[in-house]
C-alpha cells in the first residue's frame, strides 16, 4: 500500500506545531497503525530525521496508552478499537490520513502525538478508589453481589483511561471517563460508604482542570475502545445531585 | 472540598440547563394547543385569550416562571458555551462525527435563534409595541341585546351596535390573522418554529439524559420522541401562519 501521512509535528508544550507530510509506498494492509508509524520512524531515522513522538505500552489494546486522532477519529475509524489494535487494511491504498494529536485543554501536548494525560491521574486520585483495611484478602462471595450490578460494574470497569472521549467530545468534557470511573464503585457495595464523597471529589476535580461540559452529542460513547455507555454519565448527574443536596 | 460548591459545577449548570428546559418545552406545547383554537374560529380563540387575560395574578406568576427560565436557560447556556470553547483551544484540522447530530451540534445557534424570536414575538403579539394598532381591535360578544347603549361593569355607557354583543373584549383573532398576512412576519414566524424544531429534536431527550434518565432502551426511544415533539410543534405552529397567508384562513375580518 502506498499512504500519505499528514501528521502534526510540535516540538514541546510551549512550541507552536504544524503539519508535514510524509510518503510511505511499502506498507503491508497486515501492520498495525502503530507498526506502521514504526516503518515511518525507522525510514525518518536513516534519513536522519527526527523520528514521530507516539505514545505506546501494551500493542494489545489494554493499556490505553496510545492515542491519537486520526482522520478526525479518536483511535481511527474501526469502532471499539484502540490504535494499536488498527489494522492498515481498513485504509485505501493511496489514502492520505491526518493524524493529530488528542486536543483538549487540559491534555496539553508534551510532543508531535503525546499529550500530557494526568489529569485523568488526579480525577482518580480524588476519589476513584475504595477505602479497605489491609490485611489477608476477604473470603470470597463473603459480600454478596447481583450478577446485573456486577456486570454493570464491570461495563464501567472496562475503562482503559486512554482519553478519547474527551478527544471526541466536541466540548472537551471528561463525563464519560469520570462517569466510568464513579460507576463502577457506585453500582457494588463496596463502594456505597464513600460513594457521595467520591461522586462530589471526582467532579469537583473534573471541573477544576478545565474539561469542559457535556450536551449530550454520545460521541464519547461513539469513540469509546471499550463502547462505554453514556448510560454512566446519566447515572453520575444523578448521584452528584443526590449528594450535592443530602451531604 | 469544604470550599468547594457543587452548584458551580459543571453538572449542576447542565441541570439549570435541563430543569428550565422541562418548563419552556411544556409551555411550548400547552402554547401551540391553544394557538391551534384558531382553527376553530374566533369565538373560541376570542373566548381562549380573554380567559389567559382575566387570570390576573395567576397569570403573571406564570410569566414570571417563564421569563425566569428563559434568562437562566440563555445565560446558563452561553456560559456554558465558553467553558466548552475554552477545553478546546486548538481544534482539529479534520472533524469526523459519528453519533451527534446537526440539532446537537447547532444548539447554540438554533437556541439564539428562538431567543432573538422571542424578544420580537412578545413585541408583536403581548406587547404590541411592533404593531400599537391591535389594542385597537375590539370585539363584541356575549348576550344580544335589541338596544344602542348598555352599562358595562364600571356604570359607563357604552355603544353597542344593535345585534350585537353586550361585553368587550380583545379581538385576538383579528390580530393573529392581521399578523399574518404580512408575508414576511408570517416567513419569520415559520422559520423560527422550523430552528425551535431542529433544538427540540435534541433537547428533549438531552435533558432526560442530564435528569438521569438514560438507558440502552430508553435513550432511543427519548430521541425518537424528541424528534416527533420537535417536527410535531412545527407543523402545529406553523399551520397557523400558512393557512392564514395560502388558505385564507380567516379572510373576511381584516377586510
Amino acid at each position: 500500500m502506498k499512504l500519505t501521512l499528514n501528521i502534526w509535528r510540535q516540538k514541546d508544550k510551549n512550541s507552536k506545531g504544524q503539519f508535514e507530510n510524509y510518503n510511505l509506498n511499502e506498507v503491508s494492509p497486515d501492520m498495525s497503525f502503530l507498526e506502521m508509524l514504526d516503518v515511518l520512524n525507522e525510514d525518518l531515522l536513516h534519513k536522519g530525521d527526527e523520528p514521530v513522538a507516539f505514545d505506546h505500552d501494551c500493542r494489545e489494546g489494554i493499556c490505553g496508552a496510545c492515542s491519537m486522532t486520526i482522520n478526525g477519529r479518536p483511535h481511527g475509524p474501526e469502532k471499539q478499537t484502540t490504535t494499536c489494535q488498527l489494522h492498515m487494511r481498513k485504509f485505501n491504498d493511496g489514502e492520505t490520513i491526518t493524524i493529530e494529536p488528542f486536543r483538549a485543554k487540559p491534555f496539553p501536548v508534551i510532543r508531535d502525538l503525546i499529550v500530557d494525560r494526568t489529569a485523568f491521574d488526579r480525577i482518580q486520585q480524588a476519589g476513584g478508589f475504595v477505602s479497605v483495611n489491609t490485611g489477608s484478602s476477604p473470603d470470597s462471595n463473603a459480600v454478596p453481589i447481583a450478577k446485573v450490578a456486577a456486570d454493570k460494574a464491570f461495563d464501567a470497569a472496562a475503562c482503559i483511561g486512554c482519553g478519547a472521549c474527551v478527544a471526541a467530545c466536541p466540548n472537551g468534557a471528561a463525563m464519560l471517563f469520570t462517569s466510568a470511573k464513579i460507576g463502577q464503585f457506585a453500582l457494588l457495595p463496596q463502594g456505597q460508604p464513600e460513594r457521595k464523597e467520591r461522586v462530589i471529589a471526582m467532579v469537583k476535580q473534573m471541573d477544576s482542570e478545565g474539561f469542559g461540559a457535556c450536551t449530550n452529542h454520545y460521541e464519547c460513547e461513539a469513540a469509546c475502545p471499550k463502547g462505554i455507555s453514556v448510560e454512566f454519565i446519566a447515572m453520575m448527574n444523578r448521584d452528584f445531585m443526590k449528594a450535592s443536596f443530602t451531604r | 472540598m469544604s470550599s468547594y460548591n457543587p452548584f458551580n459545577s459543571t453538572i449542576f449548570n447542565k441541570v439549570i440547563m435541563a430543569g428550565t428546559g422541562v418548563i419552556l418545552v411544556l409551555f411550548v406545547i400547552g402554547h401551540m394547543v391553544g394557538n391551534l383554537q384558531v382553527f376553530l374560529g374566533a369565538d373560541v380563540f376570542n373566548t381562549y385569550a380573554h380567559f389567559l387575560k382575566s387570570t390576573g395574578e395567576l397569570l403573571w406568576l406564570m410569566r414570571l416562571v417563564l421569563l425566569l427560565s428563559l434568562v437562566l436557560h440563555v445565560y446558563t447556556s452561553i456560559k456554558l458555551k465558553f467553558l466548552n470553547m475554552k477545553a478546546r483551544p486548538e481544534g482539529y484540522s479534520v472533524t469526523s462525527y459519528v453519533k451527534s447530530t446537526l440539532y446537537s451540534r447547532t444548539m447554540i445557534y438554533s437556541g439564539i435563534t428562538i431567543f432573538l424570536f422571542v424578544v420580537y414575538h412578545l413585541l408583536h403579539f403581548t406587547a404590541l409595541v411592533t404593531n400599537p394598532e391591535y389594542a385597537d381591535y375590539r370585539e363584541n360578544y356575549g348576550p344580544v341585546l335589541q338596544s344602542s347603549g348598555v352599562i358595562d361593569h364600571s356604570g359607563n355607557i357604552i355603544q353597542v351596535t344593535e345585534g350585537e354583543g353586550i361585553f368587550d373584549r380583545h379581538d385576538a383573532y383579528k390580530m393573529v390573522i392581521a399578523g399574518f398576512n404580512k408575508p414576511i412576519v408570517a416567513i419569520v414566524y415559520i422559520l423560527a418554529v422550523l430552528f425551535l424544531a431542529l433544538h427540540l429534536s435534541h433537547a428533549i431527550q438531552s435533558m432526560f439524559q442530564t435528569l438521569g434518565w438514560s438507558g440502552p432502551k430508553t435513550t432511543p426511544r427519548l430521541m425518537l420522541v424528541s424528534k416527533l415533539i420537535g417536527w410535531g410543534l412545527f407543523i402545529g405552529f406553523a399551520s397557523i401562519p400558512v393557512s392564514v397567508l395560502i388558505f385564507g384562513l380567516g379572510k373576511g375580518v381584516i377586510g
